[in-house]
């Protein structure tokens, strides 16, 4: 990541005000597309120079510090029209592009073809509270609670399933997770274990 | 870089995210806020690209937001969301373009058990089109149990082109499984009495090892 790519600012004869700011977030959004994948160690270092460079810019009036981008007093109306634009808008164009049916974590789906399914282990007897966290939550540890059955250590939920593969584990007492070591897994790619399912009808 | 530049490259990151397939099945949003401020942003940048690269994003979130969940540090999570992402890649060679979204994932997650990528070829060819997820889900089971990749791998497609095969695939996984559990030695064995069991050109002749004879009743006097 370097200085040319993503710290050259619009040239000085672009448009004042907020046309000026609007340039300036395109110019951003396309460099920001435009950019290789950073590794690891660059990411970090791009972090520390903009933390760097957003230090020294605080220094009004230093010619050092950025005297071509002194605070203006618009920028607090651009800033609070800019995270408007974000908030409020956003979501509602993706949502309405797709016609909604967005899976967010702890969300209940609202899609065709959601399926409710009944998610069940058994543990030694004992624990207090498991909850199942998987690709239909959010990973949410706390969004869908199993309650339990019986006296034999079984705890169950029925959880809105969309259709597809979804991968999933169970946590008890909050702390440890656990798998359901007879229904599918998936290998422990880094994480830990965890089981997988299938839901009829995706596509 | 001055405040208002700051703010622009947000609302540009923002305004400009990946396409993380929001509206389709299972699909989900990116939440920065679930991580540490440097993996949010290595973290986009693995989904932008994996996006321009027309792979889906949806599995790379989960897994991120596994880690996040587990508690994972930001190194080991990128880690294993980047070599997911490699891995859909190598899946979509293997299933090719009209692989879904759940194939890919089953895929990459095959191949990073260490399954060939012939093997999940020759998976695919034994399903139509977006129903082999039952099959791959299975495979990758079976050899994580124990089980030779060659065998899972043969078991699998003979199963998979039987009528009701997502069944009688979920039906060995169960059996191998309860096998493997008994008896790590035993998963290969639960496999082929399955197999001789439900394959109809695999059962034992008349007279052949009495294990593989179904009961029968004697007949009535």
């Amino acid at each position: 990541m370097s200085d040319d790519v993503f710290l050259v600012p619009p040239a000085d004869d672009a448009p004042e005000g907020a046309a000026r700011e609007a340039a300036l977030a395109v110019w951003v959004a396309a460099a920001y597309a435009a950019a290789p994948v950073p590794s690891d160690e660059a990411a970090r270092a791009c972090a520390d120079a903009v933390w760097a460079r957003g230090q020294a810019a605080g220094r009004v009036g230093d010619p050092a510090g950025g005297g071509r981008w002194r605070h203006r007093w618009w920028w607090g109306g651009a800033a609070a029209a800019a995270l408007f634009l974000v908030v409020v808008t956003r979501p509602a164009v993706r949502q309405g592009a797709s016609g909604g049916g967005t899976v967010a974590p702890g969300a209940t789906p609202g899609l065709a073809g959601v399926q409710q399914t009944r998610i069940a282990v058994t543990l030694p007897v004992g624990a207090r509270t498991v909850t199942v966290v998987g690709d239909f939550n959010g990973w949410d540890t706390g969004a869908t609670r199993l309650s339990p059955v019986g006296d034999h250590g079984e705890w169950a939920a029925t959880v809105p399933l969309a259709p597809g593969r979804h991968v999933y584990a169970f946590v008890v007492d909050g702390v440890e997770w656990r798998v359901d070591p007879l229904a599918p897994q998936v290998p422990d790619a880094g994480f830990g274990p965890a089981n997988a399912l299938i839901v009829d009808g995706g596509p | 870089m001055t405040t208002a530049a700051l703010l622009a490259a947000l609302v540009g990151a923002l305004w400009q995210g990946p396409d993380d397939g929001a509206g389709q099945p299972g699909a989900v949003r990116f939440d920065p806020a679930r991580f540490d401020s440097v993996t949010a942003v290595a973290l986009r940048g693995v989904l932008d690209s994996a996006a321009a690269q027309g792979l889906p994003v949806a599995p790379l979130l989960n897994r991120a937001y596994e880690g996040a969940a587990r508690r994972v540090g930001g190194v080991r999570l990128l880690a294993v969301v980047r070599a997911q992402w490699v891995a859909l890649g190598d899946a979509r060679e293997a299933l090719g373009e009209s692989a879904s979204v759940a194939e890919l994932d089953a895929g990459a997650t095959a191949l990073r058990a260490g399954i060939d990528p012939r093997a999940l070829q020759a998976v695919r060819t034994t399903r139509p089109p977006g129903e082999g997820v039952t099959a791959l889900v299975v495979l990758t089971d079976l050899v994580r149990r124990g089980v030779p990749a060659a065998t899972a791998r043969d078991a699998v497609t003979t199963l998979a082109r039987l009528p009701g095969a997502d069944e009688a695939l979920l039906g060995l996984q169960g059996v191998v499984a309860r096998g493997a559990a008994r008896n790590p030695d035993m998963a290969v064995q639960a496999l082929q009495r399955y197999i001789q069991g439900t394959v109809p050109a695999t059962r034992a002749p008349a007279g052949g090892g009495p294990a593989m004879r179904p009961p029968t009743r004697p007949p009535p006097p």
